[in-house]
């Protein structure tokens, strides 16, 4: 039988997510909250309500300003949780960046999520289209050698294997997907990854795991 | 012309750094609901871009909490401008409600838009790391035509076999397709009211958004 994981982003008010709890079937809970929720009452009292049900509550600690670390806390826990099973997000608790980071980490890993608060909001999620699915093999091994400045030239010389047309086909759809940005320089068209992707190895590196 | 979009909420430093740093933008666009402190948010920021020569433009949503239609207005806006020219330089959605916030993170997603965060606590703007997701490629065209029959009927209580009769194909096809539409959660099949044997298939509430 396939486990069902509810996600859900937590800050000091129980009742945001007790709301999700009673509305969205799970079997397993984790909580994704900043380090001076746990000693918080609010804390106390789901995992007082998860043991009595018969339950744990699996505890991220993420710096709930910081949307790089929320990022990776949640999405960590989604595909930790995905392997075996099924993974619901609620984003209702928490700081807004933490709700963003969340919701980000559910597009790319297409899970499904919701906001609920006085209604139940379900956010349009197409689930099981991941981010990865986005970048085929050539793409990845291109982000791999990419460095800041390649021209086509440049990144084809360090790329022997890979054909012409396949590198140019390649740099077109990461310019199309926001990775990377072409700019004219001395006649000559550059490539220099976009603002929110400024470690484009990283990202290689994602769609590896 | 350059626009800057942005969302806002009590707070106009939410919004005004990343005006700040986006200077090529000739136009600031944004969102803000009709509560008393939203409006004097809305003031300081038509007053900044006032005195940077900025053109503002504050568009008062009915309802911050309604995802779907602030989804919506916000996609239809941005390719307004585009159609007529204007580029998008970002789009700022630390300002407004966690809905408003979901909404305008979503658009950025589907309409290919960098969107920017400014820190509640540094008000240094940020750049997040969104990849465009065309939702639409990744199914069938017959998936899509169904998707696109149920969400203009959506009141109409169809089953998999009116579904098919609907559409003119045969009900096995009908049944292949709605399964691979379940599976991927943007399809239901619920029981009808008075036969719990039948069912009838439901299209989630906000799928039109990824399939234009």
């Amino acid at each position: 039988m396939r486990v069902r994981t509810l996600i859900c982003t937590f800050g000091f008010n129980e009742k945001k997510v007790l709301v999700a709890m009673r509305s969205i079937p799970y079997s397993r809970l984790v909580l994704v909250a900043g380090k001076d929720v746990l000693d918080g009452a609010e804390y106390r009292l789901m995992v007082a309500l998860e043991e009595k049900s018969g339950g744990t509550v699996e505890t991220v600690i993420v710096d709930p300003f910081d949307f790089a670390d929320c990022y990776d806390g949640v999405d960590r826990a989604i595909r930790s949780h995905l392997t075996g099973g099924d993974v619901t997000l609620n984003i209702s608790g928490g700081t807004k960046i933490l709700a963003d980071a969340a919701i980000l980490a559910a597009f790319q890993n297409g899970v499904e999520a919701y906001h609920c608060e006085e209604s139940m909001v379900k956010l349009p999620v197409m689930r099981g289209v991941r981010f990865e699915d986005a970048f085929s093999v050539e793409d990845v091994k291109v982000m791999e050698n990419f460095v800041e400045g390649d021209s086509t030239k440049s990144i084809g010389a360090r790329m022997p294997d890979l054909s012409d047309a396949s590198l140019r086909k390649s740099l077109k759809h990461l310019e199309r997907l926001g990775v990377i940005v072409p700019a004219l320089e001395k006649g000559e068209a550059r490539y220099h990854s976009t603002p929110g992707h400024r470690d484009i190895a990283a990202l290689a590196g994602r769609c590896m795991r | 012309m350059t626009v800057l979009f942005g969302t806002l909420g009590f707070r106009s430093e939410a919004l005004l750094p990343a005006i700040k740093d986006a200077s090529d933008a000739e136009k600031v666009v944004f969102y803000h609901d009709h509560h008393e402190s939203s409006l004097k948010a809305k003031s300081e920021v038509c007053s900044y871009c006032e005195q940077l020569g900025i053109k503002a433009v504050p568009v008062a949503v009915d309802d911050a909490f309604d995802f779907l239609q602030l989804a919506k207005e916000m996609k239809q806006d941005i390719r307004r401008y585009r159609k007529e020219g204007s580029g998008i330089a970002s789009f700022n959605i630390a300002g407004g409600t966690k809905l408003m916030s979901s909404a305008a993170l979503l658009v950025s997603i589907l309409e290919g838009i960098p969107a920017t965060y400014v820190h509640d606590r540094t008000l240094q703007p940020f750049h997040l790391p969104l990849l465009r997701i065309k939702y639409s490629e990744t199914l069938t065209t017959k998936q899509r035509e169904i998707l696109r029959y149920l969400i203009d009927h959506r009141d109409a209580e169809l089953s998999e076999k009116e579904l098919a009769d609907a559409i003119g194909v045969e009900k096995a096809t009908i049944n292949h397709h709605v399964s691979k539409l379940v599976e991927k959660g943007i399809v239901t099949l619920v029981s009808k009211k008075g036969d719990r044997r039948a069912k009838i298939v439901k299209v989630e509430s906000a799928v039109e958004l990824l399939l234009e």
